[in-house]
């Protein structure tokens, strides 16, 4: 992937300890605060855009009534999908922010970590293969770990490269899975942030549309599971995704 | 392009229902759709077989982004009409569209100001 020089800048760029923006139209500091307002602004205006246009477009298409019945479907058809996703955005928001009626209440069993890997990796619909290694078996929502997994290995495919791989391990008292994928190096600010709402990195920021979400769920939804989500850079590019959630016994 | 001739356009988003969408809105505005990519290099690839009048340009999109398509598209075909359909433009994208002489249109559910646009690039040509 390549970045654009110039544009993180304009959607809003990542942010390390120590550096200090300067507004460009009043040469004053830019505060953490100001950051997180432009990037909010900016990422959420690009993606809502695109479905509530689409939304709006679509609706006045089929009210003009010069479609014929299979272009009438076809409309309908993406009117649902748009309004759909919306409704996703919205929930991912919530989740995101960590609004605490967001987090789905169900009952925990046992899950096994390296079967939900190879369940949500199937659903991201990546032709790559996933090495699975290891075992774990997590006390958990089975709903909520998949979800989690999801996210994490969605984020993988959207933004890493392969190979990718899974590898679980299990203590007395954790079970944990630890996702990675190849790709770009990582700046050590990039990682920080990853599981930030809202934030994405520099290379997405020009190649891979999206609100900068998918960690920040997984990470309310391990949290809300009593467990634990870690970000590192992984050895020659790309990044490792560690879970931890309280071990079945 | 003689008169009455529809104008044949190529749509490049990575969405398909906006591809959808926006097939369905030129036809109504009178333009033929002549093909469709789902990312930049996709998109060159298209518009060397099939020769469009003009291109509606979505800007981000995995893999080859409109960023990096547009100048190597508008250096392989010089003639052809370029339209950037994006939902955000900021200081950067308008400045670069500029640099490239590219029109720039926010995306919309009215397709007024992307059929105008679109008219208006293919008529400098």
């Amino acid at each position: 992937m390549t970045a654009v020089p110039g544009c993180a800048a304009h959607y809003g760029s990542a942010m390390g300890e120590g550096d200090v923006q300067v507004d460009r139209a009043t040469g004053l500091p830019v505060s953490s605060v100001d950051l997180l307002r432009r990037r909010i602004i900016n990422v959420v205006g690009h993606e809502l855009r695109t479905p509530v246009t689409t939304v709006r477009g679509l609706a006045e298409a089929l009210a003009a009534d010069d479609a014929d019945d299979d272009e009438r479907r076809a409309l309908l058809a993406a009117l649902v999908r748009a309004t759909t996703r919306l409704e996703s955005l919205v929930d991912e928001v919530l989740l995101a922010s960590s609004i605490g009626t967001a987090m789905p209440v169900g009952a925990v069993s046992s899950v096994d970590l390296v079967a939900a890997a190879r369940a949500a990796w199937a659903e991201v619909g990546v032709t790559d293969d996933l090495d699975v290694a290891g075992a774990a078996i997590a006390l958990a929502q089975p709903a909520v770990v998949h979800r989690v997994l999801a996210q994490v290995l969605a984020n993988a495919a959207s933004h890493g490269a392969a190979p990718y791989g899974a590898v679980a391990t299990s203590s007395p008292a954790l079970a944990c899975i630890a996702i990675s994928s190849g790709g770009d190096v990582l700046r050590p600010d990039e990682l920080a942030l990853a599981t930030e709402a809202f934030f994405r990195g520099e290379a997405a920021v020009t190649n891979a549309p999206g609100l900068g979400l998918g960690l920040a769920v997984a990470r309310t939804l391990v949290e809300g599971s009593g467990g634990t989500i870690g970000v590192e850079g992984a050895e020659g590019g790309g990044m490792v995704v560690t879970i931890t959630l309280p071990v079945a016994t | 392009m003689s008169t009455g001739t529809p104008l044949r356009i190529v749509v490049v988003d990575d969405e398909p229902d906006v591809r959808l969408l926006l097939g369905f809105q030129l036809r109504i505005a009178g333009m033929e759709v002549v093909g469709e990519a789902g990312d930049g290099a996709t998109a060159i690839d298209v518009c060397a077989e099939v020769k469009p009048d003009a291109v509606v340009f979505d800007l981000l999109m995995p893999g080859m982004s409109g960023f990096a398509a547009i100048p190597a598209l508008l250096e392989a075909q010089p003639g052809i009409g370029v339209v950037a359909y994006t939902a955000v433009a900021g200081d950067f994208v308008r400045a670069e569209m500029g640099r490239l002489g590219v029109a720039l249109v926010l995306k919309s559910g009215d397709p007024s100001p992307l059929v105008d646009a679109i008219k208006g690039c293919v008529s400098q040509v």
